[in-house]
């Protein structure tokens, strides 16, 4: 579904190059979930933004179902996270202007899909918002976005769904209940998951975990320390 | 996904955008530009058709024919066959005679559709009579009656009802003819006009093949075909045929009405400009507050032109809902701007025209569209990984091209307002160069006042470093405020002065007669006269009548063809002279005359002052030599001055004036002009009696037309003010806005760290009022330079600084700077720490 071979970013600034990461590899199979955990400045944010197309690796390559991100164009890679890739953001990201139903059917509009008034709606059902289409994000709270936000993720059923700190902005009670959420869709509809936090538990239950220090990229598997290589 | 469901996905998200602030700024700078441009190029399109129709009725149609010979048939001809209206005259000088008494005569004899177009003033009495008073009538004598200026009959001793012969026939007096449909010829001339049935000419057997007579054609019809007919007849004509149409030069209400429009144009310019940059701001924000949309939307997979598109329709949306609202708004309005002049607009006011109104929709269209466009595309350039790191901003795009297209549709729209593509340069340009003046002058200011801020108030003092430490934003509000302070000040003082122009055009007591034929052994008891009555008795104006007949020793029938040359050479012209020049005029080129020494007998005087258009006409200069023929006698001048003459100013003016002593001796009369107020007219009949040779002329009802369109159109120019007023008012809210966001930022750590809602309070306070400061000494600055410009380039006056506004403009400043940042604040000292740290994330 993903593979990552030999990426490294890096920074020109004035006087040095900073490299953020350095030559990272990592292959994820479709249906598995991962999770990518590291310290604050570690460069966690920087990989996701690559491994979702969001940004460009200054070199290796990345795919997503055998399609090469690294000689694509910016709206090449757009094309890409409309079909494939779906998104969910620690502060959730939703558009303020716009009700929950307008905001879970943006993908959707996007992509052209049939009837997406009535997706979107049967989506915010599931997350346990059928009364609640027509709130504005303010008018909803933390826990009740970030609902918005997986049901805005999921509705497209994309192959691959990225979330960066999902709980990261919600208290223990409502972060375990949106962590179930996201896991019981996720083994619903068979999408490949990979998940940036700090968060040791919220790692653990994920397949796998991999861990990102100083730019460079380990998996823990078993117990051992291994350099993430496929 | 497809084009119309990009359009529906751009709506949805532009409706639930209206809730914005920006949103609604850029929406009502739009919709003001629109109201602005509808109402007065609706109001100016009506008033100029409506001055032109107005103008047509006095030259009694739209188009006119003159020739000294009967014109081809042809021409009546093509005219009936494109449908247009026509009717024509015959004129020529004779003598009328009555009760033993000869009295020459101009005689203008019309079929019966004459006047095609405006009225025929008549009465059934002398004018200090009871049934003295005119009525306009549009018909024409009937054949065997005649219609007489009161001042024939009584050199004739005859009045209405009675017998007046011409030539071999014999006519009754109908009724005195007050003013003739049409007004060409001078209000002045010794003889007196008559109106009779065209069909009548032939019996009096006054025209012989050797008589001097004109033939004139009138014509009606639709604009378009009247300038078919004219296109069609021009290449045809001969040099002793002359068209005419509409002149309105010397129309003292037309030029009123037209500097009122003038100035409507400018003010609406003004507001426009206003919106311009209320809008040009609020984009800018509006761009930036839409940067985490732009990049959650490349997030979501849309392309680079999917956003691009969606946010330039939302755009389009906007512009359409408020040009289309705000000129059907301004075509609303312009009614109201009509009715505050409906009293003295013609009661056949032209009909309203979409045209202006559509001009005025697509312009404001595009001043949103091209401004806004440049700080919009900015979206298209978001990153989408900005939904990770909210530092990344976009690489502003090169706003040259859409910079440039602004400046065009700016012009474009000023010229479309005021007609001259000079002031429209001046005026766009000039804001430009405004705005980066202030913008490096405010940088000054600032750090001057910082170098001495020690000595300051410590309200200043917090201002100025809470304006330091966002020197961009305090340049923008700087740039902003005073750009709406020196225009609210210009559209001001430019209103007063236009006001008192008005005024000192028909001041009260503006004379409201003239007198004419006051004989100079008569010229004493009639100044008693008027004295006696506790008249001012105003300056007699010596009149001798004399033809010019000679330029340089040339005769003039040798260089014009006949009817050819200026107006003035086909008729004798009325010649005074004087010492003093009228306060009114200008002398152009040359000297005044010298006092001369009245010992030197050698002393040839000889000098004259020629009004400067016929100068130009006759194309002399300052020595040349004009010879005028006076009662037989070739009298020899010399050009001393060339001086333009005030036509409009309701006194005796005069073509030529001559060196005191160089006519003296020719058989003269006085004119002179006197003010009486409207509840003495009776007065008129006593002196009538004592002064029978002498003829009163009233004015009285052109005075009053001239008063009740000065104060009524002074009702329009107000309006626009407030128009103007409610432009600026956006734009201070626009440019307030503009650094909400950092405020919020701010009062959020501020608040969070413990300070109370009163310090926030006072910490604006202190920042508006250094910035009312700031802004008060930049546009006092800018204002009287501009003004000390406008004084000395355009309206060519002395210039005096106005301290008034020295006074109001800081107050004005810092009242409506502290209210108006209360308001836009309000947000920011009332929610909690917790709202606005939420927002501001």
């Amino acid at each position: 579904m993903l593979q990552v071979k030999n990426v490294s970013k890096s920074l020109t600034l004035a006087d040095h190059t900073l490299d953020i990461l350095v030559n990272v590899n990592l292959d994820v199979k479709a249906g598995e979930s991962l999770a990518i955990v590291g310290k604050s400045g570690s460069g966690k944010s920087t990989l996701l933004s690559l491994l979702a197309g969001l940004d460009q690796a200054t070199s290796g390559q990345i795919l997503i179902n055998d399609q090469d991100l690294s000689i694509m164009t910016e709206d090449g890679r757009a094309a890409v996270r409309k079909q494939h890739v779906g998104f969910v953001f620690q502060n959730f990201q939703l558009l303020p202007h716009l009700t929950a139903l307008d905001n879970v059917m943006l993908p959707l509009e996007l992509l052209g899909t049939k009837n997406p008034k009535k997706v979107a709606a049967e989506w915010l059902g599931k997350v346990g918002l059928a009364d609640r289409l027509t709130h504005q994000p303010n008018q909803l709270s933390g826990g009740e976005q970030q609902r918005v936000a997986i049901a805005r993720a999921f509705c497209a059923e994309p192959d691959l769904l990225f979330a960066d700190e999902p709980t990261g902005n919600l208290d223990e009670h409502t972060g375990e209940t949106i962590e179930d959420l996201l896991f019981t869709l996720n083994k619903e509809l068979g999408t490949t998951l990979i998940l940036v936090t700090h968060d040791d538990q919220l790692a653990k239950k994920c397949q796998r975990q991999v861990h990102l220090e100083d730019g460079a990229l380990t998996e823990n598997v078993n117990g051992d320390v291994h350099k993430a290589m496929s | 996904m497809n084009s119309m469901q990009l359009c529906i996905l751009s709506f949805k998200h532009w409706l639930n955008d209206l809730k914005s602030n920006e949103k609604r700024l850029l929406l009502l700078a739009t919709l003001l530009a629109a109201v602005s441009m509808a109402m007065v190029s609706s109001f100016g399109d009506r008033l100029s058709r409506t001055m032109k129709h107005s103008a047509s009725e006095l030259i009694a149609g739209d188009l006119t024919l003159f020739s000294s010979r009967q014109v081809s048939s042809d021409f009546i001809i093509k005219a009936k066959d494109l449908g247009l209206n026509t009717s024509s005259a015959l004129g020529f000088s004779t003598m009328a005679y009555a009760n033993d008494k000869l009295q020459l005569v101009r005689v203008r004899s019309v079929d019966e559709f004459y006047p095609l177009k405006g009225y025929n003033q008549v009465a059934n009495g002398f004018s200090y009579e009871e049934n003295g008073k005119g009525v306009l009538i549009a018909e024409a004598p009937k054949p065997g009656m005649l219609w007489a200026e009161e001042r024939i009959l009584k050199r004739l001793d005859a009045s209405i009802g009675q017998q007046i012969e011409i030539g071999d026939e014999v006519f009754v007096v109908e009724k005195i003819l007050q003013q003739d449909a049409d007004r060409s010829g001078s209000l002045f001339s010794p003889f007196g006009r008559i109106l009779m049935s065209k069909s009548d000419v032939e019996k009096t057997g006054v025209i012989t093949e050797s008589s001097r007579i004109w033939y004139k054609y009138y014509f009606t019809g639709d604009e378009k075909t009247i300038n078919e007919f004219t296109d069609w007849l021009k290449p045809q004509l001969n040099k002793a045929e002359k068209l005419g149409g509409v002149d309105n030069q010397q129309n003292n209400v037309g030029s009123a009405l037209e500097k009122a429009q003038q100035y409507l144009s400018l003010a609406s310019l003004i507001s426009v400009l206003l919106a311009a940059v209320a809008i040009a701001l609020c984009a800018q924000r509006y761009s930036e507050r839409h940067f985490n949309t732009a990049a959650l939307l490349r997030c979501l997979g849309a392309s680079g032109a999917q956003v691009r598109n969606l946010f330039i329709l939302k755009l389009f949306y906007t512009a359409m809902l408020g040009a289309v609202v705000g000129s059907a708004l301004g075509f609303g309005l312009h009614y109201w701007l009509l009715d505050l002049v409906a009293d003295v607009l013609p009661k056949n006011l032209m009909p309203a025209r979409i045209l202006p109104v559509f001009i005025s929709m697509a312009s404001a269209a595009s001043v949103l569209m091209l401004i806004a466009l440049a700080p919009i595309l900015n979206l298209n350039k978001v990153s989408p990984a900005r939904v990770l790191r909210r530092e990344l901003a976009p690489q502003s795009v090169k706003a040259n091209f859409f910079f440039v297209l602004a400046v065009g549709i700016m012009v474009a729209l000023a010229y479309l307002l005021t007609s001259s593509l000079v002031l429209s340069l001046v005026f766009v340009v000039g804001l430009a160069i405004l705005l980066l003046v202030y913008g490096i002058l405010s940088t000054w200011l600032l750090k001057l006042m910082s170098k001495v801020s020690r000595f300051l108030p410590s309200t200043l003092q917090m201002g100025l470093t809470q304006l330091n430490r966002n020197q961009y934003y305090a340049r923008s509000q700087v740039a902003a405020f005073a750009f709406i302070f020196t225009s609210v000040a210009l559209i001001w003082i430019v209103r007063g002065d236009l006001f008192d122009n008005w005024q000192e055009q028909v001041p009260e007591g503006t004379p409201n007669h003239f007198a004419i034929n006051i004989l100079p052994d008569k010229k004493a008891d009639f100044a008693q006269a008027l004295k006696d009555k506790g008249l001012p008795a105003t300056e007699f104006y010596p009149m001798v009548r004399g033809r010019l007949t000679h330029v340089n020793g040339v005769n003039v029938s040798e260089i014009y063809q006949q009817d050819e040359g200026p107006e003035a050479l086909k008729r004798e012209l009325n010649l005074t002279w004087s010492s003093v020049l009228n306060p009114d005029s200008e002398l152009l080129e040359g000297e005044w005359f010298k006092e001369s020494n009245e010992d030197n007998s050698d002393n040839v005087k000889d000098g004259i002052s020629l009004e400067h258009r016929l100068a130009g006409q006759l194309d002399v200069s300052i020595g040349d030599n004009i010879t005028f023929n006076i009662a037989g006698i070739d009298v020899v001048s010399t050009i001393k001055s060339i001086r333009n003459v005030e036509w409009g100013n309701f006194e005796p003016n005069f073509y030529v004036v001559f060196e005191q002593g160089a006519i003296n001796d020719f058989h003269h009369t006085f004119i002179n002009s006197f003010y009486l107020p409207p509840t003495e007219s009776q007065w008129l009949i006593e002196l009538n009696q004592m002064f029978k040779a002498v003829t009163v002329i009233e004015i009285d009802q052109i005075l009053k037309q001239v008063r009740d369109i000065l104060s009524q159109t002074t009702m329009a120019v107000e309006a626009i003010l407030g128009l103007v007023l409610i432009c600026a008012m956006v734009l201070m809210f626009a440019t307030l806005l503009s650094t909400l966001s950092l405020r919020k930022h701010e009062a959020a750590l501020y608040r969070t760290f413990g300070a109370s809602e009163a310090m926030i309070r006072s910490r604006i306070r202190s920042e508006y009022i250094t910035l009312s400061i700031i802004t008060s000494v930049l546009s006092l600055v800018s204002f009287e330079t501009i003004s000390f410009a406008l004084y000395y380039i355009v309206f060519k006056v002395s210039w005096t600084p106005h301290l008034s506004l020295w006074i109001a403009i800081p107050i004005l400043s810092l009242v409506s700077i502290l209210i108006s940042g209360n308001f836009a604040n309000r947000d920011v000292l009332k929610a909690s720490p917790r709202q606005l740290l939420q927002e501001v994330s």
